[in-house]
């Protein structure tokens, strides 16, 4: 059986995205071109914790029971994963910087870490990202990102009714107003941040109030994140796929009725663009996603955030193999294999050249990586949806 | 017989696929 060792699609930005010669009876339950681990990772994205402790206690975490641990990494594991992802690629590199709450290293840490990282890709255009909860961003963090032009995802699940009921902080106490501060701190540096919402059960009634609210208090981007849980190896979903449906398509409603062209939600700006054939920003419509790496504080690796808590997903620890040697191992192939296999009940959808099967993440969310993505409905009512909006795309996709 | 041109694209989705995108943009975590 191939391994899938094409490069995933588009990888350059503003590429456009084809869906290539993808046989679509034949290859149910085959890795398909375009997928799979590249073992070169020429465009290896990784991400940092730099810890998983959080000065919140959100309700819906799925780092539960690892938040309060105080423990932060080290310099010597920073160095050591810096060196290995500076030896295994080249070109352009994007680090992500997240936890737990990656502010708690505190503001002189961080910008030592920023030096380590300028000298570990040193010759090499470097971008920075963070997701934080913001509720830490003052003057001194807001002048240390704007510096470093950082990219940054807030943490915001709208008003405080809501965000207040989602998010307390460790001691029971909401924390719209921090996080409201520290999102104007940064728009105050010119930093205008993307909102990650997370989707619950309380938020689902309120789909056209929340894209009213986002839009109409000075945000750009949002992002709506539907809650699931993985906590000590258990599952837990709290929005199915055919709530999630119900949801996004109010959504996509009133965005468009809205008419804001200076607003936009993520997954479906984002959806609409890999449709017309431009290069989707958004891990989950890639195609692939054996591109990317979790470091943990502690050094260890995972191929992706939301399997953290999977400790069978863990590739290894950087301490004790090199990053070639995690990403190639037996366990890596085999999970870049199972994520790269389009489930058999795929076979037949009209969408699957678009769709590759979904995230493999929420595949097994629906009980089995060899299911369809728990999210198949709303996924293939917003491939309808957008078809009709935007010309030509079903013919793109092969789906007409 | 009505008129058969397609319809055209709503003006905030053609806003999205006109965007103009840098390589700062491609970092594409869905959390992040």
């Amino acid at each position: 059986m191939s391994t899938g060792l094409n490069p995933p699609p588009g990888h350059a930005p503003e590429a456009t995205t084809s869906p290539g010669p993808l046989p679509v009876r034949q290859d149910a339950g085959q890795v398909m071109p375009g997928s799979g681990f590249r073992p070169d990772a020429g465009r290896l994205r990784p991400a940092l914790k730099l810890t998983e402790s959080c000065n919140l206690a959100c309700r819906y975490c799925y780092q539960e029971g690892r938040l309060d641990a105080g423990q932060f990494m080290s310099t010597e594991t920073l160095e050591r994963i810096l060196s290995e992802v500076a030896g295994n690629t080249q070109g352009p590199m994007h680090l992500l910087w997240y936890g737990g709450e990656p502010t708690l290293f505190g503001t002189r840490r961080f910008a030592d870490a920023l030096e380590r990282s300028a000298r570990a890709f040193a010759g090499r255009p470097l971008y920075h990202g963070v997701q934080t909860n913001a509720t830490l961003i003052d003057q001194e963090w807001a002048d240390l990102l704007a510096a470093h032009r950082f990219a940054v995802t807030a943490s915001l699940d709208g008003p405080a009714w809501l965000h207040d009921a989602q998010r307390p902080d460790r001691r029971g106490q909401g924390t719209h107003v921090q996080a409201m501060a520290g999102i104007a701190a940064l728009q105050a540096r010119g930093i205008q941040p993307r909102v990650s919402a997370v989707l619950t059960p309380k938020s689902l009634p309120h789909a056209e109030e929340l894209v009213d609210w986002f839009a109409g208090n000075g945000l750009h981007e949002v992002d709506f994140v539907p809650s699931t849980r993985c906590a000590r190896g258990r599952i837990e979903v709290e929005v199915d796929g055919e709530a999630f449906a119900d949801f996004i398509m109010r959504v996509f409603n009133r965005w468009l009725e809205l008419g804001r062209t200076d607003f936009r939600v993520r997954f479906l700006s984002e959806l609409a663009r890999k449709m017309a054939g431009h290069h989707p920003y958004f891990c989950k419509l890639e195609g692939s996603c054996s591109q990317f790496a979790v470091f943990g504080w502690n050094g260890d690796v995972y191929p992706c955030d939301e399997f953290s808590g999977l400790p069978e997903t863990c590739l290894g620890n950087i301490h004790q193999a090199s990053l070639a040697e995690l990403r190639s191992s037996e366990r890596a192939q085999a999970l870049f294999r199972e994520w790269a296999t389009i489930p058999e009940a795929c076979r037949d959808c009209r969408w699957v050249r678009l769709c590759r099967g979904g995230c493999p993440w929420e595949r097994r969310l629906s009980g089995s990586p060899a299911n369809p993505t728990i999210m198949c409905s709303a996924l293939k009512a917003l491939y309808e949806r957008l078809a009709q909006e935007i010309p030509g795309t079903a013919e793109r996709w092969g789906a007409a | 017989m009505g008129d058969m041109s397609p319809k055209p694209v709503n003006p905030v989705l053609a806003e999205v696929l006109k965007l103009e995108r840098t390589e700062k943009d491609s970092v594409s975590w869905v959390k992040a």
